[in-house]
């Protein structure tokens, strides 16, 4: 009898809980406002946080263009935010599965060191991280390069125009991670990295960013 | 540790089956007594069906501020005409400065439809499209007439057009369609994230953003051309 009350009840906060997302509160002017507060994340319609949620790490397959003596570089980008978040969020390995050699929508979350076929259209951007979600999830992130159009250095540029590749990368992981551009923190999401210039330390803004959703 | 006598046991198993049978109706009442704190948007608009006639002119300053956003999203249709795509507002009339009863549209004569692509991000940023143009009365007269999107028209284009020009059925204006975020490719499916009146002077504005959408019509209004592929 007592379990069958117990299943009962299960059962009726159960169903209370089978809602949708929950908009956030109306004001004296608008009806409605969002879910959540960003803290740094990308947002959804309902104005929720997206993220991997539980779904870490991430397995972040390495294309074969990209250099073997770059890979300490990514891993020691990705340690800045395990540290940040306590917890291991992603895990790299290098993968004959990636079939085209630029990012492509096809399940896998993929990085790839792009020398010549990148578009003119986006010959100033340094790399691309491209996210897909559904619901307030993220099913898909992939991460390309671009080394036709920059040089980077790992210690001491060669060229003033040469970009600090673990700062690039620490910036390219926070996007993998759901993160978006900062513009009124300190924090390494700042959307432009100056050339030569190394932003390698996360800031105040981006553990408590990291720390929201992880 | 004491034993208990099987009339104890019961006992004690009847309490316990009493307060998990009262469990439920105590979370109803609480329920009940939380609503009126947290009521959705789209609750409140049967306040608002009194106004069929679509007319607000007689409506407080105070009601207005969100009278007007459900006499917009009652009307919200998704009009396909041809190769475009647009969506269709409510309608509504106010008083204007002199005390005349005018429509939205000549008050607010410009106005811009914003939509954001869903689940997807470019280096954190979300597409977003911008179609701005006359706000116009529909032939129904009870609709703001849809500013058209030519799909198929932007989809074959280059990426590196963010702006495009629609010219309108109704009027010799055109609309202009502007993209901001649009990096690898034209994303297919687009949410309405809320739309902007302009008044004469374009300091004076009306707005309904893509949470209210949500909390009127209970769910995102979605363009998806990924149907049609």
């Amino acid at each position: 009898m007592s379990k069958l009350w117990c299943w009962s009840l299960c059962l009726f906060l159960l169903s209370s809980c089978q809602k949708g997302p929950t908009l956030g509160p109306a004001d004296e002017d608008h009806l409605a406002s969002a879910a959540e507060s960003d803290c740094g994340f990308v947002q959804n319609a309902y104005g929720q946080r997206v993220s991997w949620k539980k779904n870490i790490p991430v397995v972040l397959e390495i294309h074969k263009n990209y250099p073997t003596e770059y890979e300490s570089i990514l891993q020691s980008a990705a340690d800045h935010w395990n540290e940040a978040a306590g917890m291991t969020l992603f895990r790299f390995v290098r993968s004959d599965n990636i079939l085209s050699d630029k990012s492509a929508k096809d399940t896998l979350n993929t990085i790839h060191w792009i020398s010549q076929d990148w578009p003119e259209s986006q010959k100033n951007m340094q790399a691309l991280t491209n996210l897909y979600w559904s619901g307030n999830q993220l099913y898909e992130s992939d991460l390309a390069i671009n080394n036709k159009n920059f040089n980077y250095y790992t210690d001491t540029p060669t060229q003033p125009s040469d970009v600090h590749l673990e700062s690039l990368l620490i910036h390219e992981l926070g996007h993998v991670l759901g993160l978006k551009h900062r513009s009124t923190v300190p924090s390494v999401m700042w959307s432009v990295l100056g050339a030569a210039v190394k932003r390698d330390t996360l800031t105040v803004a981006d553990r408590e960013t990291i720390k929201c959703e992880y | 540790m004491k034993k208990l006598s099987t009339p104890q046991k019961s006992l004690r198993m009847m309490t316990v089956v009493l307060v998990l049978a009262l469990i439920p109706f105590a979370v109803t009442i609480f329920d009940k007594k939380m609503g009126p704190q947290r009521r959705i948007a789209s609750e409140d608009m049967a306040d608002y069906q009194l106004h069929a006639d679509h007319d607000l002119s007689e409506v407080s300053a105070e009601d207005f501020k969100k009278a007007y956003k459900y006499q917009i999203l009652k009307g919200v249709n998704i009009v396909v005409d041809n190769d475009t795509t647009g969506l269709q507002l409510g309608l509504f009339l106010l008083k204007n400065a002199a005390g005349e009863r005018v429509s939205v549209c000549e008050e607010y004569p410009l106005m811009d439809m914003i939509y954001s692509a869903e689940g997807i991000a470019f280096s954190g940023d979300i597409p977003q499209m911008i179609v701005r143009g006359p706000c116009l009365v529909d032939d129904d007269q009870i609709h703001i007439a849809a500013l058209p999107i030519p799909f198929a028209q932007i989809f074959s284009s280059p990426l590196t057009q963010y702006q495009f020009t629609v010219p309108l059925a109704q009027t010799s204006e055109a609309a202009s369609i502007y993209f901001r975020n649009v990096v690898e490719f034209w994303p297919r499916q687009w949410v309405w994230t809320g739309v902007k009146f302009y008044g004469k002077d374009p300091a004076n504005t009306l707005s309904i953003t893509g949470y209210e959408v949500i909390s009127v019509l209970g769910k995102p209004v979605t363009i998806d051309h990924s149907l049609n592929e």
